[in-house]
């Protein structure tokens, strides 16, 4: 085959190439942000919202208070689930929970910075499912880095990160 | 048919007839006697008898055999005492016919073969030498023309033999100066004779047509064996592999340069649709899809349980921190009440006010009466009012 023939079908390999490839990067990048809605979204929903829950409705306040005080004195989730190591052994026993840490499970193996980027992910999903606890979080003052903190520590108590 | 049923005996096994004889027939019981001295008496002359009688046929069988010696003795002494003729007669004529001719001969039918034989005779009688020569050329007249007659034959033979001393006098007189004939009585002089023909007539033109099949040396060969052809030769860039700015760097370089990077480029062009073919493969993968499109769902299965352990597990921590006061003072919880569900759920519900009087159960959705105990009335579930 003449040397000229050769060099355009290998250009032309070459464009499709860097096509598929850029193709390849954009899916991967949507799978890879669709994935981390889902999961942020069954984090929100499964996990951090009955969480909130169960606590207000001891306390007698709403989530939306509930998590402004938390805010305010600077007590993060984990922190409370630990005054409390009985029931946390006996609720990360549950093989329901173990299976819903498994399959939504936005801050396993995620180090610390990655927890920012998950943090970013996880205040828009909840500001279109739970947009007042959104609120409370990015409107109150120290709000992003209690909730920060909180992330960390679930994630210690919940996927096994000391 | 039944009465001839029962007297026909069944057919036995036997395969064999038996006869029973009658002893009175057959000459009855042999008696068994013992042997006496007559007995004895009487085989002694049988024996002497016969001895006799052997003697006797022995001698005449000498006597028989005496007589033929003698009568042989006696037909050789007349031979021999008859007086040896001279032989005036012609030796005696013993055919020069080659088996293979006889046998063609002897093949042939009896009418051919009998004139063939006295062609032969005829010819022979005429010309010795000839006849034999012309012999096999008779038989095969004889068998490709059958059925001709004795003087046709004889007229074959005749210019059959003709033929033959008309060529062997050709080949005398085209042979120049002509050996003395060999002497027969030396026969050392015949191989050498045989040995230099041989030499003259066939091994020199063997020898030189062997020579010239031998391979000759090439190009190329001679090319290496010398050393200064070579080093001109490589100079030359006959060998592909010119010095820098040689002569012959133009057409060869340009050449080989376009083979090797077409080479080059075919291989890269391979590797390129292997990695596009990869690359389109990867792009299509669907398993990352289908394995999203299953979480939500799977999320789902789980969600109501799951809602109600982390909302539990919360009101129970929270039970451990009172917020705005010091640790492990309880915050006034409200209107709670415990729910227990034969769904297995079992756990505190609060109200803002006073809880109604029928609740839902969180994890299957049953409806409980609140302040209810649980029984046996059939009632699925009851709740009963916490503080």
């Amino acid at each position: 085959m003449p040397v000229e023939t050769l060099r355009k079908q290998i250009q032309e390999l070459e464009t499709d190439i860097a096509g598929l490839e850029e193709k390849i990067r954009t899916k991967k990048a949507e799978k890879a942000t669709a994935a981390a809605q889902i999961q942020a979204r069954i984090f929100l929903e499964r996990i951090f919202a009955p969480y909130m829950d169960g606590l207000c409705d001891v306390w007698g306040l709403s989530p939306e208070e509930g998590l402004s005080v938390l805010i305010k004195e600077n007590v993060s989730l984990d922190r409370i689930a630990n005054d409390n190591r009985e029931a946390l052994a006996e609720f990360l026993s549950q093989p329901e929970v173990r299976v819903i840490t498994a399959v939504a499970s936005p801050l396993g193996n995620v180090p610390d910075e990655g927890i920012k980027n998950k943090m970013t992910v996880l205040l828009e999903v909840m500001r279109k499912i739970r947009p007042e606890l959104a609120n409370v979080i990015i409107n109150t003052q120290g709000g992003q880095k209690w909730f920060y903190d909180s992330l960390i520590g679930l994630r210690n108590i919940l996927f096994g990160r000391p | 048919m039944s009465d001839s049923k029962k007297l026909v005996p069944p057919k036995g096994k036997k395969t064999h007839t038996e006869m029973l004889i009658d002893p009175s027939l057959s000459g009855g019981y042999r008696r068994v006697r013992r042997k006496s001295a007559l007995d004895d008496e009487f085989e002694a002359e049988d024996d002497m008898q016969a001895r006799e009688l052997r003697d006797l046929r022995t001698e005449e069988m000498m006597i028989k055999r005496r007589a033929r010696i003698a009568k042989l003795e006696r037909e050789i002494k007349e031979i021999e005492e008859v007086p040896a003729e001279p032989k005036t007669g012609e030796a005696p004529k013993i055919p020069g016919i080659s088996i293979t001719v006889a046998r063609q001969i002897a093949a042939l039918p009896d009418e051919e073969r009998n004139r063939v034989l006295e062609t032969y005779l005829l010819m022979q009688a005429a010309e010795a030498k000839q006849a034999n020569t012309v012999l096999p050329a008779i038989v095969g007249f004889a068998r490709a023309n059958p059925g001709s007659s004795p003087n046709q034959y004889m007229d074959f033979a005749k210019a059959m033999a003709d033929q033959f001393r008309t060529g062997v006098e050709v080949a005398q007189k085209m042979t120049p100066a002509a050996p003395a004939p060999v002497p027969q009585q030396d026969p050392w002089r015949g191989i050498e004779l045989v040995r230099d023909l041989f030499k003259d007539s066939v091994k020199e033109p063997l020898d030189k047509m062997t020579q010239s099949m031998q391979p000759q040396t090439g190009f190329f060969e001679s090319l290496l064996m010398n050393p200064e052809l070579f080093e001109r030769a490589k100079d030359l860039g006959i060998f592909g592999s010119p010095r820098v700015g040689g002569a012959g760097t133009s057409e060869v370089d340009l050449r080989i340069a376009e083979i090797t990077t077409a080479n080059q480029l075919e291989i890269k062009k391979l590797d390129l649709e292997w990695r596009k073919s990869l690359l389109e493969r990867e792009a299509s993968d669907k398993k990352t899809d289908a394995l999203l499109t299953a979480l939500a769902p799977l999320s789902a299965i789980i969600s109501g349980p799951v809602n109600q352990r982390m909302r539990q597990f919360g009101q129970q921590q929270a039970s451990a921190h009172n917020p705005g006061g010091p640790p492990g003072a309880m915050p006034p919880p409200g209107n709670t009440i415990l729910i227990k569900c034969s769904c297995g759920f079992q756990g505190p519900m609060t109200f803002q006010g006073p809880p109604p009087d029928r609740v839902n159960c969180p994890s299957c959705g049953l409806e409980l009466i609140v302040g209810g105990v649980p029984g046996a009335s059939g009632n699925p579930e009851e709740a009963d009012t916490g503080t």
